[in-house]
């Protein structure tokens, strides 16, 4: 079985394949043996097979699926991976258009101090986002015009939601 | 003592006075709001009473509402934890005129120290130095020709303020306007009241507080210091004691400087004198007070080997507090992390979710304040902490060794946290060394950035995760798939395409 999973912006492909009692995974054409030792309550316990270059390891991870999402710690840092089933890409930021600002955070829009059609300059504080008591500015990073508004004030928004698309005047 | 007590919290603070209630025998009320009807708090108390809705403004700091659960529950006593009403001095007033026990410091005392104007004239009447600055101006026109008098950088703080809400660095004139009015704003969500005072900043600033405490027969003694200077935004994220940075001398200046501070407005209770010290001259200048238990008590806890909140209890019930300053010690090294919901990687901005796994880590000298549990939902209207780890032992790098494995049996999954972005501060030289200050953080790791590619153990376990581990423990298929994001705009509901 092909899967990718997704990391602030890589993608991995992997190969999964179940040998019996382990399985064969291959990641970036290197192929592991890998046998789960014990699986329960979001804890993983898996032995990798020695390699040429490395002696047996053994394993531990905390695991959480969420949607499409993998939480997983291993060795007290914890990745947050994302499972795409194909050369599709999936979401998330970096891709929007060079005019389209985004919430920095998840949170409440405060205030809203524009209008669509108007025109603004760079630096100019365009919406105000609070959540847990902490005020950010959403600023104009060029001059332009406010092509399109997205949020209302009182509308609770997601981190990375498009709020507002300045364009050329 | 008393029988009943309301707490007028939530999270690991109110969790953390419940467990004092219930270990001295006193039947515990907690108050919540809708958003906080499965939060922990409100499960671990013997009673619960619904304020309102999840606004604090609607609810935790609600004065009626509050004293209205306390009266229809027959609490004798309210604990305000910290944050929320802690420090208002109309609650503690309102309190004490609906015939019940403020657990704090005397409405006066509040009053006197929460006006940060107000405490620096008293401060500097009583011999304490104070930080060189100006209060009781209101308009744009004086706070500029203040701000040129004192010289740029300056302080914009919240006078009612406190945890760094409605404070901002401002460096240059032209964002002094900006900057006031957004720190006015933040203050009067934060604490109902938007009178600024400007300050000189001192940079490369060390962030020493005392720990004071004191009875009603006069006896009014200090518990040593806490180092806080591991800050980002103004706001602390690793406290320890002893601070690396006091000799025995500076202790007992900056102790009696502390107990003089306190004693100036009549406090009793359990209260904390901050101080900034310039690392190079070892100046030392009163910064405020804060009148209420602090975050990291629990670090003062370990060292000292006293429960600042069963002692709060008893001295606001009228027991004598027992210990001179002689018979006070230091034993050992504490420290505290707190673990928040934020993204280190995104300059430190709260991230929201509902929490899928939490394992909190265990052995000698760890503890572990916390009000997180999977299934529940970290949402934009409290404050990000999620819990406080600390740790004691022998000396700090037995401290410093023993947070670190501490932190690396910590899982938090649901929301990003700075979990891993505390292991990389402990493991710097610089933090080994004891010299951080308080733009350190700032300085050092203001680009912060998880590693560029996840290790191959991560990859294979995440692989397995679904061969091996059934959907309902790790929380799985609870979102379809082809529509992730509930808040979409596109998922209708939210109007702007109407």
């Amino acid at each position: 079985m092909k899967l990718t999973l997704d990391y602030t912006g890589q993608s991995f492909p992997l190969d999964l394949a179940p040998t019996g009692k382990a399985y064969t995974l291959e990641v970036n054409g290197v192929r592991h043996v890998v046998e789960i030792i014990r699986a329960q309550n979001g804890r993983l316990d898996i032995r990798l097979s020695a390699a040429q270059s490395a002696p047996v390891s053994a394993i531990t991870a905390h695991i959480s699926t969420d949607g499409l999402k993998r939480w997983v710690t291993v060795n007290g840092r914890t990745y947050l991976l994302t499972k795409s089933t194909g050369g599709r890409r999936t979401g998330g930021g970096g891709q929007h258009g060079a005019g389209e600002l985004t919430a920095p955070m998840p949170g409440q829009v405060r205030a809203v101090n524009v209008s669509e059609g108007e025109l603004v300059t760079r630096g100019q504080t365009l919406l105000l986002l609070e959540a847990m008591k902490m005020e950010i500015r959403v600023q104009a990073l060029t001059d332009g015009v406010v092509k399109l508004l997205r949020v209302r004030q009182g509308q609770t928004v997601e981190r990375d939601q498009i709020l507002i698309v300045i364009g050329d005047k | 003592m008393f029988s009943k007590l309301l707490i007028a919290n939530r999270g690991e603070i109110a969790i953390r006075i419940m467990r004092a209630c219930k270990e001295m025998g006193i039947r515990s009320v907690a108050v919540y709001s809708e958003a906080d009807a499965n939060a922990l708090h409100t499960r671990f108390a013997d009673e619960a009473v619904l304020i309102g809705p999840p606004p604090p403004r609607e609810s935790y700091l609600d004065i009626e509402k509050v004293i209205a659960a306390a009266q229809q529950t027959g609490a004798e006593a309210i604990h305000p934890g910290y944050g929320f009403l802690s420090e208002n001095a109309a609650f503690a007033e309102a309190v004490e005129a609906a015939g019940l026990v403020f657990v704090g410091p005397p409405v006066g005392a509040i009053r006197a120290m929460g006006d940060k104007a107000e405490s620096k004239i008293k401060m500097k009447a009583a011999g304490v130095p104070t930080v060189p600055g100006v209060e009781g101006i209101e308009t744009a026109a004086a706070f500029e020709e203040a701000a040129r008098q004192i010289s740029y950088p300056v302080l914009v703080k919240a006078a009612a303020g406190g945890g760094g809400k409605g404070m901002r660095i401002v460096w240059q004139p032209k964002d002094l306007p900006e900057e006031l009015s957004a720190a006015k704003r933040e203050a009067l969500n934060a604490f109902g009241d938007d009178r600024i005072l400007l300050e000189k900043f001192v940079p490369n600033a060390r962030h020493i507080e005392f720990q004071v405490f004191g009875d009603h027969f006069g006896n009014l003694v200090h518990f040593f210091e806490r180092e806080c200077s591991v800050q980002r935004r103004n706001q602390k994220i690793i406290e320890e004691s002893p601070s690396p940075l006091l000799t025995p001398t500076l202790r007992q200046e900056m102790g009696a400087a502390a107990v003089a501070a306190a004693k100036a407005v009549g406090y009793t209770n359990a209260g904390t004198i901050e101080f900034i010290v310039d690392p190079n001259t070892l100046n030392f200048y009163f910064l405020e007070m804060n009148t209420r238990l602090q975050v990291e008590h629990p670090v003062t806890e370990l060292v000292v080997g006293l429960d600042l909140v069963q002692w709060q209890f008893r001295v606001a019930a009228g027991e004598r507090f027992p210990f001179s300053q002689g018979q006070l010690s230091q034993r050992g090294h504490a420290i505290e992390c707190r673990i928040y919901a934020e993204d280190p990687a995104n300059h430190f901005l709260p991230s929201t979710g509902r929490l899928l796994a939490v394992a909190h880590p265990e052995g000698p000298g760890i503890r572990i304040d916390s009000s997180i549990a999977p299934g529940l939902e970290v949402n934009h209207h409290y404050d990000p902490l999620l819990a406080k780890l600390s740790v004691h032992a022998e000396d700090r790098p037995a401290a410093i060794r023993r947070m670190a494995a501490a932190l690396r049996e910590t899982v938090v999954h649901g929301v990003v946290t700075n979990i891993d972005f505390l292991q990389d501060v402990l493991a710097h030289a610089d933090f080994v060394d004891g010299k951080v200050t308080t733009r350190w953080v700032e300085s050092i790791f203001g680009q912060w950035r998880p590693p560029g590619t996840p290790p191959l153990e991560a990859l294979l376990a995440a692989a397995l995760a679904d061969f091996s581990l059934p959907a309902a423990s790790t929380g799985a298929n609870r979102t379809d798939s082809s529509s992730p994001d509930p808040f979409s705009p596109w998922q209708g509901g939210s109007g702007f395409r109407n």
